[in-house]
């Protein structure tokens, strides 16, 4: 994280989200379906706050943690995050921050800002993942 | 030798021979392989375990004065008299002529989710249409200044008299690092916030369909000539072998392994800046 002037403030995306997520009880069911269309393995021990479903802005957000290569800890661990079902490319940086395709040049505390800022940056747009 | 000058102080004529540059290098296919190599970059440097190569790296100022040539060389291949401009972000903002409609065009409409309307670089004007992207959208998005402010020149001046290349551990953590001062991670955030402060396509992956990252880009490299010159014993670092980063004489990807650090330090054997 940096100190500069246009990191956003957290404290109101992180009330959001509480109040998002709370509201959200109807995920548990929606999110098997979404486990059961991806291949990664959710870890036991999933880092707090990489296993979510909910509405934001009228957009579905999933995430689940997916197991990194054998031997490495969680910190190398990918996050499999979707917006409406579309993949959000989403990096866990050295800071133990997270950076989207979308955001590439800032850094959130969560999973959940990180896709709480594509949202916003995305608009009515969805990320693109088979980019290559 | 060609001359890198700051854009407003390009004569009209040099602001059209520029924008046409682009617009051909558009149309015959060129443009799209240089996004293509910048999204592959980013997404890879972001990978557990894997080589850092463009960002959040001691290699981000070379890695980036390379594609700069590159995308030049591509511009004078097409009309020799071009040459790359830079920005001065610290006295062009919001009301500078960089945004009119015969150069890089203004911000996006709020009511139409960002998207450029005017200037050449505007989907409407039917010769720039993104087709290599991180996202869904086909259409040049900018979104000034939401919430962040442009670089000071009291910024650079700090950031500029760090005397150390870079620092141990060689990512987003180094303190006392000039590259991480310039790239963003640390300090008053100079390169990562002009990004954010443009908005939109520039603040994805696909940053290079906005044509400004090439001015933005072109002003980074320029500060890094500067701070070049005022430490003239300080050299790239770190200067051997290290983990998951480009030393001064390691290959940096896609080019040829003989494109290495050190094979950028000196720029003018390619241009100056005015």
């Amino acid at each position: 994280m940096n100190d500069s002037p246009n990191t956003k403030p957290v404290s109101r995306r992180r009330a959001l989200g509480i109040a998002v997520a709370s509201a959200g009880v109807l995920g548990v069911s929606a999110f098997v379906g979404v486990q059961g269309a991806n291949p990664g393995v959710a870890l036991a021990g999933a880092p707090e706050g990489t296993e979510f479903d909910e509405t934001y802005q009228g957009r579905r957000i999933t995430a689940s943690a997916v197991a990194g290569p054998e031997g490495e800890g969680h910190h190398h661990g990918t996050v499999d995050v979707r917006i409406d079902g579309q993949p959000l490319h989403v990096m866990h940086n050295s800071d133990d921050t997270y950076t989207s395709s979308v955001n590439h040049y800032e850094s959130h505390r969560t999973v959940r800002e990180a896709a709480y800022r594509a949202v916003d940056t995305l608009g009515d747009g969805s990320p693109v993942g088979n980019y290559q | 030798m060609g001359v890198r000058k700051n854009q407003r102080d390009l004569t009209a004529t040099e602001r059209t021979n520029f924008v046409n540059a682009v617009l051909q290098l558009k149309s015959n296919g060129g443009y799209d392989t240089f996004v293509r190599q910048h999204i592959d970059r980013a997404s890879t440097d972001g990978q557990s375990g894997a080589q850092r190569v463009g960002h959040d790296t001691p290699s981000f100022l070379p890695w980036h004065r390379k594609y700069l040539v590159e995308f030049e060389n591509a511009l004078k291949a097409i009309d020799p008299s071009v040459n790359l401009p830079y920005w001065d972000w610290t006295t062009d903002g919001t009301g500078s002529t960089l945004w009119s409609n015969d150069f890089l065009g203004p911000s996006g409409v709020a009511a139409q989710n960002y998207r450029v309307a005017s200037g050449p670089f505007a989907q409407g004007s039917g010769n720039w249409t993104l087709n290599v992207r991180s996202d869904s959208f086909t259409f040049l998005r900018r979104r000034f200044a939401n919430g962040v402010t442009l670089p000071t020149a009291a910024n650079i001046t700090t950031v500029l008299a760090i005397g150390t290349y870079d620092t141990s551990p060689w990512n987003r953590n180094a303190t006392g690092s000039f590259r991480n001062a310039l790239e963003g991670f640390q300090g008053p955030n100079l390169h990562n916030r002009v990004h954010n402060w443009v908005g939109g396509t520039m603040a994805g992956f696909g940053s290079p369909n906005d044509p400004v990252f090439w001015l933005h880009h072109c002003n980074v490299d320029r500060l890094w000539a500067q701070w070049q010159a005022r430490f003239p014993a300080q050299s790239y670092l770190p200067g051997t072998p290290t983990n998951t980063v480009v030393s001064i004489d390691g290959g940096m990807a896609p080019w040829a392994s003989t494109v290495t650090p050190r094979s950028q330090l000196d720029h003018t054997q390619w241009y100056t800046y005015q």
